[in-house]
């Protein structure tokens, strides 16, 4: 394995700071769930390369769906066509591929839509079963990549906290309603840490698997710096980097947010959820 | 071109760039990435007598020019492994430095005594400059009695070259790096992070879990210069230099400071094959300029 150059051949910016990339270099062999360490080649700052998952990966080319959060996304977010792109990966677990007989409930938020849109891809191509989706987000434009999804799941419930796209209301909620209505095998989800924690308890509840997608802060992404621990069912931590990003809800302990927060408003949303005990999927980490 | 200089006590090193300790695992993740066997030693995380299962996240952030880092010495403990990693280092063909961590010159001791003699571990480094550790670590480091101490336990444990890892935090580094040398340590090494804090001002909250954290890249690389400057100057042995290496050129310096070897950091966290980089422009470098190593340790030219 290697840090490859890859080029930017394809752009397009979403409202709400999303931009979407294709990237192209040699082809790679991923699983759906995995992620890609990212830098440009702007030297040595920012320094680390930073976690994307794959949204996509169609022969040599990988799409990646870019939240701007600090300088390191903002500098991804902005290159241009033609530039290079140095791609780490595939790193870490993936999920369980999709089963032809199985019906699968995938409750994705915000930029967590990334490694299940690849995950509903990848179960169509392969002829899987039933995926169903539900795809929450504060509003119509946190839903990036929605029209792809929809093509890509079997079918699709749309939420904004807003009600300016789809229902209004929680992707917890949705999950609720799906959860009565149909019977499913199993659960998989990838979104901000508060709504993944509210998922993964309600999968527990419904006595359902469930695979969640992680996100830590990390420095290497592959098992060398122990950076990426988060604290695990067992004592001890799980490294995110490699036990994950997906694993089993049932190993993480779903407390607070490892503090400080990930995101911009996750410290506040936090303080919130302590003082009035609001829903724990109100708002959240940075992915919404 | 031979040299005479690249050695740490009775070891031989097959060239003058290592991997630092914590910034590469076991050394077998980098396997994957290229013949860790090339490099002139692998240094492993440090190595508790018991597991450690380390800080509560976050443990890392970016900070200008390097990062800063609070894992807290996590761990698989002294004995899982001489059991599960030595023998897939050896068979690496991986010429091993297994970072020590004791919290008292008795744990430096009976690590010491657990991996000498252990076919494939080839020489050991003492952490003696942990800032993440609330006990020992900084405190055993920072002070010239409590240094020679613990190498003098660990010392008396085994024949293996010694390297004692200095910490940075004291006002004369040079004295504990005599202290070192006078308890029978083959090399120093300078240096480890230096405590720093970085405040997310949205949150209000400390960006790490720990809220402090040792500071490493390319920031920290004119101290270390600096001290290896010093260092090399005050002790007869050899001394490794380590902070803020990212490419060959940086290596050259730190040799040119007195450095007889380097280690490769943070900058592995970048480029899986950062280390092969750096011992691969330093040989063509060398080459070029038709000189050997013995050439470039502590050739900086002052004029006076
Ligand atoms: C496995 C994995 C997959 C990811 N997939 C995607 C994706 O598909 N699309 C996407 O937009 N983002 C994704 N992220 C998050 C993305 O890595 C961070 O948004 C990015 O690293 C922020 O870097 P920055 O330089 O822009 O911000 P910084 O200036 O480094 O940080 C700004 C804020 O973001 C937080 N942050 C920084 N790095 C991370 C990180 N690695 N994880 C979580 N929070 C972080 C910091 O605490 C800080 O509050 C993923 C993260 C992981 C771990
Ligand atoms: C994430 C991380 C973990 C580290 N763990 C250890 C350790 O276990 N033992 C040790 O002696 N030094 C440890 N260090 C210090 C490094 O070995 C090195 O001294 C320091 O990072 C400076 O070099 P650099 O700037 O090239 O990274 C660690 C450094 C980092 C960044
Ligand atoms: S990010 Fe370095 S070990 Fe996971």
């Amino acid at each position: 394995m290697k840090v490859a150059p890859f080029h930017v051949v394809h752009r397009k910016a979403l409202p709400g700071g999303y931009v979407i990339l294709r990237l192209s270099g040699e082809a790679l062999e991923c699983e759906p769930g995995q992620f890609v360490m990212l830098r440009g080649d702007w030297g040595f700052s920012p320094l680390l390369p930073r976690p994307f998952s794959l949204a996509l990966v169609e022969g040599p080319d990988l799409t990646i769906l870019v939240k701007v959060i600090g300088e390191g996304s903002k500098r991804l977010a902005a290159a241009q066509r033609g530039d290079v792109v140095l791609v780490h990966g595939p790193l870490g677990t993936s999920f369980r591929r999709v089963a032809p007989d199985e019906r699968v409930l995938m409750v994705g938020g915000g930029v967590g839509i990334a490694p299940l849109l690849y995950l509903a891809q990848a179960s169509r191509s392969a002829a899987g079963g039933g995926l169903v989706g539900v795809y929450g987000g504060r509003s119509r434009r946190d839903l990036p990549m929605a029209a792809e999804l929809a093509a890509a799941a079997e079918s699709v419930t749309f939420v904004t906290e807003d009600g300016t796209a789809g229902e209004k209301g929680l992707a917890s909620r949705a999950m609720v309603e799906h959860l009565a209505r149909t019977p499913f095998d199993r659960v998989v989800t990838c979104g901000p840490w508060a709504m993944m924690a509210t998922v993964a308890r309600l999968a527990a509840e419904a006595g359902l698997p469930c695979e969640v997608s992680l996100e830590a802060m990390m420095a290497c992404g592959y098992g060398i710096c122990l950076g990426c621990a988060l604290p695990a069912t067992d004592g001890g931590y799980v490294y995110a980097c490699t036990d994950g990003p997906v694993i089993d809800a049932g190993r993480i302990v779903w407390g607070d947010q490892p503090e400080p927060s990930l995101g911009t408003e996750a410290g506040k949303d936090r303080k919130k959820r302590e003082g009035s005990g609001t829903p724990a999927d109100k708002k959240g980490g940075k992915r919404t | 071109m031979k040299s005479e200089r690249l050695r740490i006590g009775t070891l031989k090193l097959r060239n003058p760039v290592l991997t630092a300790s914590g910034t590469c695992g076991y050394g077998l993740e980098l396997a994957r990435y290229f013949d860790i066997a090339v490099l002139g030693a692998i240094c492993t995380k440090g190595l508790s007598l018991e597991p450690r299962k380390g800080n509560p996240p976050p443990r890392t952030c970016e900070t200008p020019a390097g990062m800063l880092n609070s894992i807290g010495l996590a761990n698989v403990g002294v004995e899982a492994f001489v059991r599960d990693k030595v023998p897939d280092l050896r068979a690496a063909g991986a010429t091993v430095m297994a970072n020590v961590l004791g919290t008292s010159p008795e744990e430096f001791h009976r690590i010491a005594a657990r991996l000498d003699g252990v076919e494939g571990v080839h020489a050991l480094e003492l952490n003696l400059s942990c800032p993440n550790v609330k006990e020992g670590g900084l405190k055993i480091g920072t002070d010239p009695g409590g240094v020679r101490e613990a190498v003098a336990a660990a010392r008396a444990a085994t024949k293996r070259p010694i390297v004692a890892k200095l910490s940075p935090e004291t006002a004369d580094v040079c004295s504990l790096a005599r202290a070192a040398a006078d308890a029978g340590a083959d090399a120093v090494s300078v240096m480890n992070t230096i405590r720093g804090m970085s405040i997310d001002i949205r949150t209000r909250r400390p960006r790490l879990g720990n809220i402090l954290g040792g500071l490493s890249g390319p920031a920290i690389r004119p101290i270390a210069v600096r001290l290896v400057f010093e260092v090399s100057r005050a002790v007869s042995i050899p001394v490794i230099g380590v902070g803020g290496i990212l490419r060959w050129e940086d290596a050259v310096e730190m040799m040119l400071a007195g450095a007889t070897a380097v280690q490769i950091g943070t900058a592995s966290f970048v480029n899986p094959r950062a280390a092969l980089d750096v011992l691969q422009g330093l040989e063509a470098w060398r080459r070029a300029q038709k000189c050997g190593y013995d050439d470039i340790i502590g050739a900086v030219r002052i004029d006076s």
